[in-house]
């Protein structure tokens, strides 16, 4: 889902990169340092994930898990997405350095919308409901990027409704796959030495 | 903590396995000539075609666009190089594969202006007929020898095009486990620093 170089208009790169830098800003103020190398992990994942392809149809997709990284680090998801999304960049030539505020501010923003969902729904104490919480969360955190993303293309000449409908068609298969994914994340981080990661079942 | 390090390791390395063999996310559109054609090729690097994308050739200076045409189910897509602009100003190739997918491809000048004369109407190729010998005892007009040359110039651009496709296509190279293992380090060695300066500086507020 990462927007090209050349596709955007130069007021929305810019207006995206000071958004971007702002909400970077306020993720690292946020994220605590004693989850830095945590963070760099999270980060790894995230940076790795985009190589896992499914194609679909006459399209194709990769996995995004923005909605784990939200689930992990909440407002911290901006900087370790920024980072990880820098890289790609550079060495997968994914989306651009032009490009890399808006991007930052579409996968960022969906990965906190997950976080945000994923703590409301979250219980401290195992239930079913977790697991539903943690699908929800990672499906969300597709959903809500590729509405971004579809939002900053209808700026452009691709049209609003196009462009959400094509993301939405392309992506609702990632929405389904990275829901069961999280959900076996977040199960595997309850049982393990270290549920303190989700913070959202923090007491 | 030691636990809880290495698992985290664990869950990196199990995502990082999941990528062997899986196709990567970017797209590429490579451009070549043929005579007086301008073949155009489109896909996701990893392999996928781009289907139905769009294709919009440029003048390179003054970015007027020439055409537009849509892939086909291959990621391919010829035209005829368009007339009305100056070749020496050279083409952009961009591929548009919607959702903020976008490439460009650059046909140089020299690519056109240099293109062997097929149909008679383009620029004169550079080996002029008087540089050719004729045979003892044969008598050929200057409209045969010009039939000749046009006919060895296709041929010569039809041998060539598929070394053109290959090159056009050897310019971008794909990901390799290098770029991968690379940027985890970049980023574990980015994060790494952070958690140590923040160490120095003491517990944080």
């Amino acid at each position: 889902m990462h927007i090209a170089e050349g596709v955007l208009s130069a007021p929305i790169l810019v207006g995206s990169a000071v958004g971007a830098l702002a909400a970077v800003g306020v993720g690292l103020r946020k994220l605590p340092d004693e989850d830095l190398l945590t963070a760099g992990l999270i980060a790894a994942a995230f940076f790795v994930a985009s190589l896992i392809h499914i194609p679909i149809g006459v399209s194709s997709a990769h996995l995004i898990l923005n909605g784990l990284v939200g689930i992990v680090f909440g407002w911290g998801a901006y900087p370790v997405i920024f980072v990880a999304l820098l890289l790609q960049g550079i060495l997968f030539m994914f989306g651009g350095l032009t490009v890399l505020g808006v991007n930052t501010l579409t996968m960022g923003t969906g990965a906190l919308v997950a976080g945000f969902v994923f703590r409301l729904m979250a219980r401290t104490h195992a239930t079913p409901m977790n697991d539903v919480a943690a699908f929800v969360a990672g499906f969300l955190g597709v959903l809500v990027s590729a509405l971004l993303t579809a939002v900053a293309l209808g700026a452009s000449d691709e049209g609003f409704v196009a462009a959400a409908t094509a993301l939405f068609v392309a992506h609702l298969p990632i929405m389904l796959a990275e829901g069961v994914i999280t959900l076996f994340v977040v199960r595997y981080l309850r049982r393990s030495s270290h549920p303190a990661l989700l913070k959202g079942l923090r007491p | 903590m030691r636990t809880s390090t290495f698992s985290h390791a664990l869950l990196g390395f199990t995502l990082l396995c999941m990528t062997q063999g899986v196709l990567a996310h970017r797209v590429n559109v490579f451009a070549w000539t043929q005579g007086d054609v301008l073949h155009t090729e489109s896909k996701f690097s990893g392999g996928t075609r781009v289907h139905f994308g769009t294709i919009r050739v440029e003048d390179l200076k003054t970015h007027d666009t020439l055409l537009e045409g849509k892939t086909n189910e291959k990621g391919e897509f010829s035209t005829t190089i368009p007339t009305g602009f100056d070749r020496t100003h050279g083409l952009k190739v961009t591929i548009d594969a919607g959702e903020g997918h976008q490439s460009t491809w650059t046909v140089l000048p020299e690519d056109l202006t240099a293109m062997p004369v097929v149909t008679g109407k383009a620029i004169p190729a550079k080996p002029q007929t008087s540089t050719l010998k004729r045979p003892a005892g044969v008598t050929l007009s200057e409209a045969d020898l010009e039939a000749i040359d046009a006919r060895v110039a296709a041929r010569v651009a039809a041998e060539v095009a598929p070394i053109k496709r290959d090159l056009a296509q050897l310019a971008t190279p794909a990901i390799t486990l290098k770029d991968i293992v690379g940027g985890l380090g970049w980023i574990l060695g980015l994060f790494g620093v952070g958690a140590l300066v923040s160490r120095k500086k003491g517990p944080s507020a």
